[in-house]
């Protein structure tokens, strides 16, 4: 399948509330109950299709333990996206993700998309962060906020596609090239020449 | 080995002092045995025809500390009723503190996913002996506390020998072949280490040193699960007693000769992919089972070899590499910089 884009992208969040059992549910589809804890980055990739375009989503899966945050920012560099996730089940994981917006709006590329996940949806009964104050904030910083649970698969890939969407958003409105049909037209009235260039080449004859 | 000194671990860190009251210490209840009680899982007995030397060893000592092939190990430390007893303190002890207490979560959710597809450690009693060994480390250095990887490090060890020793072992390992620098805050070991990755690389592998750098991937990247695991990630239990017992012989040059071993063996495939996601495949795997741990193997393996991990790391032994060089960057680092 041919590639039109390629997109970093990084899962952060504190330990153990689920990035990586959400990022192997994405993309292999599997659960792990006890996935075992992540010291490295690990590296997953996907193809996915939005809108005729053909996506490769390069997903960091990093290290949640406090100590491995110092590295965190060698793979969050140059993402495009990053899926902020915390346990719906636990307080003080959902304030890692306030901390970690902050941190990435300062030292991150300046465009990144963010995607809150409340993840471990399927232990509603054990909730503690109401479901409005997470959306309230998602909306505050202009994220989109979702509900998963890596054991159901509930609400996994949603999730990462709108990441690939809010990406593929930002660019189109800023302009920056994209191979699709409505970016395409941006091009021509930005630069004839280049339409020019480009008829003759695609002509026929 | 310093140890029997209670008051050791009064000093907290710099800021967080525990007031005495919280300490309960019952140094008369010191020698009791540990509940549950542990013995070596390995299957390094029953695979060799028990040797000379350890008959030997049997006879000299009423109980074996660990699995045949962890004699070299067993050598290491020496385990009297001081260390016993101060063990049994650190276990007896309480402390209530933030620091210890946030170690004390991560090493209780961080037993529940270590091995996990191993009985012993999943259904048996290991998950208990293991927190028990990386709590009982937290108060004993509570300036490193605990730290992802030390988990690993302490599975493979108490899978070859008793608790006491492995504990010991663990000690020992972090404070004689300077793994504390690579545990504390900011990793500042790490630098270290990718600093000399780097060179070895450059120096022995150049074609994948710069492959690697062409699709992006850093040393760091590596380096990181395979120096704060000391390879325990990669090498199946069973297996890590033959790095062990050569690392504490040879220290961190036997480190580099197996890194540069196993990305020697990998380099042709890894010269083959051209994206950072292929390269990453072969080098990075979830190696929680079996399987995969043999696809590992295999892929290392040359043509019409039988590769084992107690033969990679013989020929990583043969090796011959700067070794002047490597202790003089690792000695002289943070000079340097």
């Amino acid at each position: 399948m041919e590639v039109d884009r390629e997109f970093k992208i990084v899962t952060l969040g504190e330990g153990r509330v689920g990035k990586t059992s959400l990022a192997m549910r994405y993309v292999r589809g599997q659960f792990n109950e006890k996935e075992q804890s992540t010291t490295n980055a690990n590296f997953l990739e996907k193809n996915i299709r939005i809108n005729e375009t053909s996506i490769k989503l390069n997903i960091w899966d990093t290290a949640g333990q406090e100590r491995f945050r110092a590295l965190a920012p060698n793979y969050y560099r140059e993402a495009k996206g990053a899926l902020l996730v915390y346990d719906i089940t636990d307080k003080e994981s959902f304030w890692k993700v306030v901390s970690w917006v902050e941190e990435l709006k300062m030292q991150a590329d300046k465009d990144i998309s963010f995607v809150i996940a409340g993840n471990k949806c399927d232990l509603e009964l054990d909730r503690q962060i109401p479901k409005e104050q997470a959306i309230a904030y998602a909306k505050q910083i202009g994220a989109a906020h979702y509900s998963t649970s890596a054991k159901s698969g509930m609400g996994v890939n949603e999730c990462f596609e709108e990441i690939a969407k809010l990406i593929l958003d930002k660019e189109s409105r800023s302009g920056s090239p994209i191979r699709s049909s409505k970016a395409r037209s941006r091009v021509i009235v930005k630069n004839q020449e280049e339409v020019v260039k480009k008829k003759k080449s695609g002509g026929c004859c | 080995m310093k140890c029997g000194h209670s008051t050791e671990m009064l000093a907290f860190s710099k800021d967080e002092t525990i007031p005495e009251e919280q300490i309960i210490l019952n140094p008369g209840e010191s020698l009791k045995p540990l509940e549950p009680a542990h013995s070596p899982q390995c299957n390094c007995n029953n695979k060799n025809i028990l040797r000379r030397t350890y008959r030997l060893f049997l006879k000299r000592k009423e109980q074996p500390q660990g699995c045949i092939n962890s004699i070299k190990l067993s050598e290491k430390v020496k385990i009297t009723d001081a260390e016993i007893s101060y063990y049994y303190i650190l276990n007896q002890t309480k402390i209530d503190c933030q620091g210890y207490n946030d170690a004390s979560c991560q090493i209780t959710l961080d037993v529940e996913r270590t091995y996990n597809d191993i009985p012993y450690f999943s259904q048996g009693n290991g998950k208990i002996i293991l927190k028990r060994m990386l709590l009982a480390y937290a108060k004993y250095n509570p300036n490193l506390g605990y730290v992802q990887g030390m988990n690993l490090i302490a599975a493979a060890l108490l899978w070859h020998t008793s608790e006491i020793h492995a504990f010991w072992l663990l000690v020992s390992l972090i404070n004689d072949f300077d793994l504390t620098a690579l545990f504390l805050p900011g990793f500042p070991g790490l630098e270290k280490h990718c600093h000399v990755a780097d060179f070895m690389l450059i120096e022995y592998l150049p074609a994948l040193y710069e492959h690697l750098s062409r699709h992006g991937i850093m040393t760091q990247m590596i380096m990181i699960e395979w120096c704060l695991t000391l390879f325990t990630s990669v090498i199946p239990l069973d297996d890590t007693i033959w790095f062990f017992n050569k690392f504490i012989k040879h220290r961190w040059v036997f480190f580099y000769k197996v890194f540069l071993e196993v990305l020697e063996r990998l380099e042709e495939k890894i010269i083959r992919c051209n994206s950072a996601a292929a390269i990453l495949k072969i080098i990075q795997k979830r190696r929680n089972t079996r399987q995969i741990w043999d696809e590992f193997l295999s892929e290392m393996e040359k043509p019409r070899e039988k590769l084992t991990w107690e033969k990679l790391i013989k020929h990583a032994k043969e090796k011959t590499i700067n070794e002047v060089c490597i202790k003089y960057l690792l000695g002289q680092f943070y000079n340097i910089s």
